[in-house]
């Protein structure tokens, strides 16, 4: 508890100490376009700014396919003027997968549906080559025998690379995670929930990303309002992925990863207090095609906390919306991390009767919000999850 | 008498320490074992029989501060019933921290008794409530609290 205080702390000096400025914001014609669109700004602004002619959009490092073998997988990428020749599609060894041209848009956006051969179970890396271009990603490719219900999943969040000994930590953690399969179970896959460079800093999330593809598990990432630090999302547009939002499937259970942009603290909102700008009118609308009552057991994550005993939550803008769009009978957690401390709320934001601990949630209480502490901060942490159809429980791991 | 001419000087202050636990019920969670909270009161009294408190109190279990205005009042005064044993009913109303900042009110009625250990230390007390709390804004509980707690007054605070 005492760590819990010290974290409250550590958000109110770092999280908000100076404010942000606007070149932490999104760039205008990312804005312009909304959130959502954001592999539009790459292919229509950032490839050719940066002289780029081929980014794999899908599946990646932080947004894999989570797939058994036989099954398909659909792989996107970024070729604004490449669009209308073929792609191959292989894995990063030289495997062959598929040959096509795809579905292509007017900004070069392609789709193309990969039948997944007979591999065993792993992690794979996948490649495509378009005009004489490849763009690879590693462990973008899960292959798995079952899906488990529940699922067994890792939550970690605020890497904050480039903090202190922040970098050292959370290498710890990864290989925390690593061997929770030698003694057990090995989990099905992480989510990260923000902060991986803790000032947008292309060293940090390279370094962040070192550590992620040490992990023996699929991981799905989403960013954090430092991440925006300091033009920093251009950057993690192409180092972890051009779509700022996810949909995925782990068999029944529904996976939906939003960006929730960064803070609200600029200096012209004075009544917030590390509060997201977003996420933003194109992102809910599309939540709402996916967070549907119909839609399968779900799991949300973002990085601001819808629920937060004190403050640094969702954004007034869109708490509402965003509150309302999750609190469905079949969304069975919500994943976020930012304010460095653990907490753990019911659908109706009650935390009492809630240990921050270890805690099995009754069907009733659902969905969980989880908010997981900075797992970089010494000795580090994560949580382990089990989310399923019919259970959900949490259990915070702190290393020795 | 010139005791009571010293006390009569000293402005009527108090402060408490206490600590509380309970039980809560909400619609979802249904009745749960609440959590443990210290609070620290300061007050001043207002004549024999009424003190106005302003309360900070935290949950030890989770980040949930609180800050409360409140009063208390004395049916008796101590030395008609016992110096030591002075029952009184309370009110508060308390900002908290709960699921956002703001976002949540405490509405507290209780009852306790505040005294002093020996008549001959009058600066050091004890007090012991029972409060019914509602949580009203957006996250909607109802909890019974059992305070305890030690108090450090002025001699003039609730002669």
């Amino acid at each position: 508890m005492v760590d819990a205080k010290t974290c409250l702390l550590s958000v109110l000096l770092t999280g908000c100490g100076p404010g942000n400025v606007p070149y932490d914001y999104p760039p205008p014609p990312l804005m312009d376009l909304g959130l959502h669109q954001a592999p539009t700004y790459v292919a229509r602004d950032l490839m050719p700014i940066r002289g780029i002619a081929l980014v794999l959009a899908h599946p990646r490092l932080g947004q894999p396919a989570i797939r058994r073998a036989g099954e398909v997988i659909d792989v996107e990428w970024i070729s604004p003027q490449l669009a209308d020749q073929p792609a191959t599609i292989s894995l990063d060894d030289g495997t062959w997968l598929a040959d096509g041209a795809g579905t292509c848009d007017g900004d070069g956006i392609c789709h193309l549906s990969v039948s997944l051969p007979d591999f065993a179970p792993g992690l794979y890396g996948i490649c495509v080559a378009v005009g004489g271009q490849q763009a690879c990603s590693p462990h973008a490719i899960a292959i798995v025998t079952t899906y488990n219900d529940p699922a067994t999943i890792v939550h970690v969040s605020d890497a904050h690379i480039g903090y202190d000994d922040a970098a050292t930590t959370f290498a710890n953690v990864i290989a925390s995670i690593d061997a929770i399969g030698q003694t057990g179970p090995t989990p099905d896959f992480a989510i990260f929930t923000g902060d991986a460079a803790d000032s947008g800093l292309d060293d940090q999330r390279a370094v962040f990303l070192q550590e992620i593809a040490e992990l023996n598990i699929p991981v799905f990432i989403v960013t954090g309002n430092h991440d925006y630090d300091a033009t920093g999302i251009d950057g993690h547009l192409l180092d972890v992925g051009p779509e700022l939002d996810m949909q995925a499937m782990y068999g029944g259970l529904q996976l939906v990863g939003v960006s929730s942009g960064q803070d609200l603290d600029d200096g012209n909102h004075d009544t917030t207090i590390s509060e997201s700008n977003g996420p933003d009118s194109s992102e809910l609308t599309w939540l709402a095609t996916v967070l549907t009552p119909d839609a399968p057991p779900t799991i949300a994550f973002f990085h601001h906390p819808i629920y937060n005993g004190t403050l640094a939550t969702i954004g007034p803008c869109s708490r509402d919306a965003l509150k309302a769009l999750v609190t469905h009978d079949n969304v069975r957690a919500v994943l976020s991390g930012h304010i460095h401390a653990t907490g753990v709320f019911d659908a109706d934001g009650n935390s009492r009767g809630l240990s921050l601990d270890a805690d099995t949630v009754p069907s009733a209480r659902w969905p969980l919000h989880y908010i997981a502490s900075r797992a970089s901060r010494a000795p580090g942490g994560y949580a382990i999850l089990h989310v399923g159809t019919s259970r959900v429980d949490y259990r915070w791991i702190e290393l020795p | 008498m010139l005791a009571s001419a010293r006390a009569s000087a000293d402005p009527p202050l108090a402060a408490q320490l206490g600590g509380a636990t309970g039980i809560g019920y909400a619609s979802l969670a249904g009745a749960y074992r609440d959590d443990n909270f210290v609070a620290v009161r300061a007050s001043v009294g207002i004549g024999p029989y009424v003190a106005a408190d302003l309360r900070l109190g935290e949950d030890l279990d989770r980040v949930e501060p609180a800050l409360g205005l409140g009063a208390r009042l004395r049916p008796w005064q101590g030395e008609c019933w016992l110096a030591r044993f002075s029952p009184y009913v309370r009110g508060e109303v308390a900002v908290v921290g709960a699921s956002h900042l703001g976002s949540n009110y405490d509405l507290t009625l209780g009852a306790g008794h505040w005294g002093h250990f020996t008549p001959r230390v009058r600066w050091l007390g004890w007090y012991a409530e029972v409060d019914a709390i509602a949580r009203v804004g957006e996250v909607q509980t109802w909890s019974a609290h059992v305070e305890l707690g030690v108090t450090f007054a002025t001699g003039s605070f609730w002669r």
